[in-house]
């Protein structure tokens, strides 16, 4: 068990759920809005009552409502920041990655505009400060005819309507952020919109615990005609907007379309190592369909095959395919059962063919005590399984654990007498491919074709999902299965 | 996982990493605070919304000029469509506190000159001054305003400069 496991379940791991996490606080904070927004009232007096109204006198409901909106948006502030982050630190941003990095970067602007948009709604001293800076920080654009500061010279120059454009607004973005955050994912099969269950309970209540502790609350009534001495501002949301003051709108301006640009530009400027990806020999592809159902990244669709009659045929988009060879683990054709196309699979890596690396086992396994012999397989994303090789163990790495077919499994176990296998990789719920591990478990549990056909074969599988830092972890385990063997054979 | 699963290990990790963020949320989503208007200052707003002076004279056109024109283009008098920009300088207690030249609004600067400024005052008495000049190419200053404000910490004291003049609101 690597060290983090030891301590947080991997499907307790804030890292591994952000973008699933992102999405379970937007809904958070759409219901609450819709609470909030049939008490609300769009006027200059009406705003401002109708929040303290809410929050006030409402037997905790409304408060704990309103606490819930902001403490969800903070907290998606927070898991959409660093779910950027470790994207770019994990260099998920180039290749076919491209079009969900390039398209997740607008969405921080429309996430900011959405936050700041609800605090203005309140028209309290807060509200206040946002109109003044933030007209501000729009009249430093050139294409400004008369400065919105106009709007907030006193409080004659505000009017009703005003709140009404505001709740427009404030309604319009965040459905363009949900949009937006819908073309995010188009690209990617099976994205994960929701966080594991345990996880997203306990998420909403602390959210709940903190709303109580720390109520979401409004400051003195916003009044135009008298100076603002004091503001508590929301440092998630609102972090730049002192430097506004401090610097002047145009120094914030520059800073935040130069970071925006050099993100976008980001895939441009950082070239993908080549990796080999997927092509299909339509003479072995019996167009099945699976390894267009696995694909991570829907780099794969289905065809009138090029000559067998009513057959389908997969085709690989090259520009989308990021070569995690989970289509090649997911072929049928692949079995080295049939001898008649000795495991050719339908679809595979381009010179890192399976059944390569099956033969290469093979002569490896071959070579070896023919009693006790373990296989551990695992992926170029967790531990460097060479150092794993001892007398009775052989190893084989894949580019990920999606791409081993179960049929191997069911082959060696049964033809080559191996006595064990383990698998291994990315930690849970933190596969490189996203969906190795998972689609690979459900292959062993029987929940996914191809899966493993023998039980008994099934029986001699031992899976552990520790990533890069679980060698020790490794070597336990391998230790107990020669325990075991060694029990047996007694 | 399953909850009984977790280990007490686990738990404590999970209570402590929840403790942490969640009172990192509450507390950095109101503190700490900023201050706009320091003590025993105000603040002083300069809204100046001016239509502006043509750079050039409107000149007349005579009846063979007018015959070349389309009918419903023909009058008599012609002006040049772009306006000059505006100077503006504001001084209280003998500093400049601001000082701008705005250039009229739109593609060809025929629009509106507008211009929004804030800036913290102390309060009790001071000597504002604010020299306009609207016509880049005359030195004087066309419109000057010369007053003694008499400031409150608890109010927004504004001058506005338009075609209608000065008017200061709120001392």
């Amino acid at each position: 068990m690597s060290h983090v496991r030891r301590w947080l379940p991997d499907s307790w791991n804030p890292l591994y759920s952000l973008g699933a996490a992102s999405f379970y606080l937007f809904w958070i904070v759409a219901a609450s809005g819709l609470y909030l927004f049939v008490f609300f009232e769009t006027s200059i007096d009406g705003a401002y009552l109708s929040v303290e109204h809410i929050t006030h006198e409402q037997y905790y409901i409304g408060l704990v409502m309103r606490g819930l909106h902001r403490y969800a948006s903070v907290m998606m502030a927070v898991t959409v920041t660093v779910h950027l982050i470790r994207e770019l630190v994990l260099g998920r941003f180039t290749g076919p990655r491209w079009f969900s990095w390039v398209s997740g970067v607008p969405l921080l602007w429309l996430l900011f505009a959405s936050a700041i948009g609800g605090y203005w709604l309140v028209w309290d001293e807060r509200a206040q400060y946002v109109a003044l800076v933030t007209a501000r920080l729009f009249d430093a654009l050139p294409i400004v005819v008369e400065p919105m500061a106009f709007g907030f010279i006193d409080n004659a120059t505000v009017s009703d309507r005003f709140f009404t454009l505001l709740i427009f607004l404030h309604v319009g973005i965040p459905l363009s952020l949900l949009l937006g955050m819908f073309i995010h994912i188009k690209r990617i099969n099976n994205a994960s919109i929701f966080p594991p269950r345990q996880y997203a309970a306990w998420l909403l209540a602390c959210l709940i615990v903190v709303s109580l502790a720390v109520p979401a609350t409004s400051l003195g009534p916003a009044d135009l005609d008298a100076p603002l001495r004091q503001v508590e501002i929301d440092w998630f949301y609102m972090n730049f907007y002192p430097l506004i003051d401090q610097l002047g709108p145009t120094p914030v301006w520059l800073a935040l379309l130069g970071v925006t640009g050099v993100l976008m530009a980001l895939p441009l400027m950082v070239r993908p190592k080549k990796m080999p990806i997927a092509a299909v020999d339509p003479d072995f592809c019996n167009g099945c369909g699976w390894c267009f159902a696995d694909c991570p990244y829907e780099a794969i669709y289905m065809k009138p095959h090029d000559y067998k009659p009513n057959h389908e045929q997969a085709v690989v988009i090259a520009d989308s395919c990021v070569g995690c060879g989970i289509c090649a683990g997911a072929c049928p054709s692949a079995t080295p059962f049939k001898s008649f196309n000795q495991a050719n699979s339908g679809i595979d890596l381009i010179g890192t063919k399976n059944v390569d690396l099956l033969s290469m086992v093979r002569e490896d396994l071959g070579a070896r005590e023919k009693k006790g012999r373990i296989l551990v397989v695992g992926c170029h994303h967790g531990v460097d399984l060479t150092r794993l090789e001892e007398a009775d163990t052989t190893t084989m790495t894949l580019e990920c654990i999606g791409q081993l077919p179960p049929s191997y499994m069911d082959f060696l176990c049964r033809r080559e007498s191996l006595d064990a296998v383990l698998l291994t990789g990315c930690s849970e719920g933190n596969c490189f491919y996203r969906l190795g591990i998972d689609l690979q478990e459900q292959r062993l549990l029987r929940l996914r074709e191809p899966h493993v056909k023998f039980s008994d074969v099934k029986e001699k599988i031992e899976r552990l999902w520790v990533g890069k830092g679980g060698e020790e972890a490794l070597r336990e385990a391998i230790e107990q299965i020669r325990e075991e063997l060694r029990s047996e054979m007694a | 996982m399953r909850w009984r699963e977790l280990t007490i290990r686990h738990w404590v990790v999970i209570l402590l990493g929840s403790g942490l963020i969640m009172g990192a949320a509450g507390m950095f989503s109101h503190s700490p605070s900023v201050t706009v208007v320091p003590e025993h200052s105000t603040q002083l707003k300069l809204v100046v919304r001016y239509s502006g002076q043509r750079l050039g004279e409107c000149e007349p056109l005579d009846a063979d000029a007018l015959s070349r024109l389309p009918a419903n283009m023909r009058q008599p008098i012609v002006c040049p469509r772009e306006k000059s920009p505006l100077y503006a300088e504001l001084v209280v207690d003998g500093e400049t506190r601001v000082e701008a030249t705005i250039a009229p609004s739109g593609i060809h600067h025929d629009g509106v000159i507008a211009l929004y400024r804030e800036l913290s005052v102390p309060v009790g008495t001071v000597q504002v001054t604010m020299n306009i000049r609207d016509r880049a190419d005359v030195q004087e200053f066309s419109h000057v305003l010369h007053r003694k404000l008499e400031l409150d910490a608890d109010r927004v004291v504004t001058i506005h400069f338009s075609d209608d003049g000065f008017r200061v609101t709120g001392a």
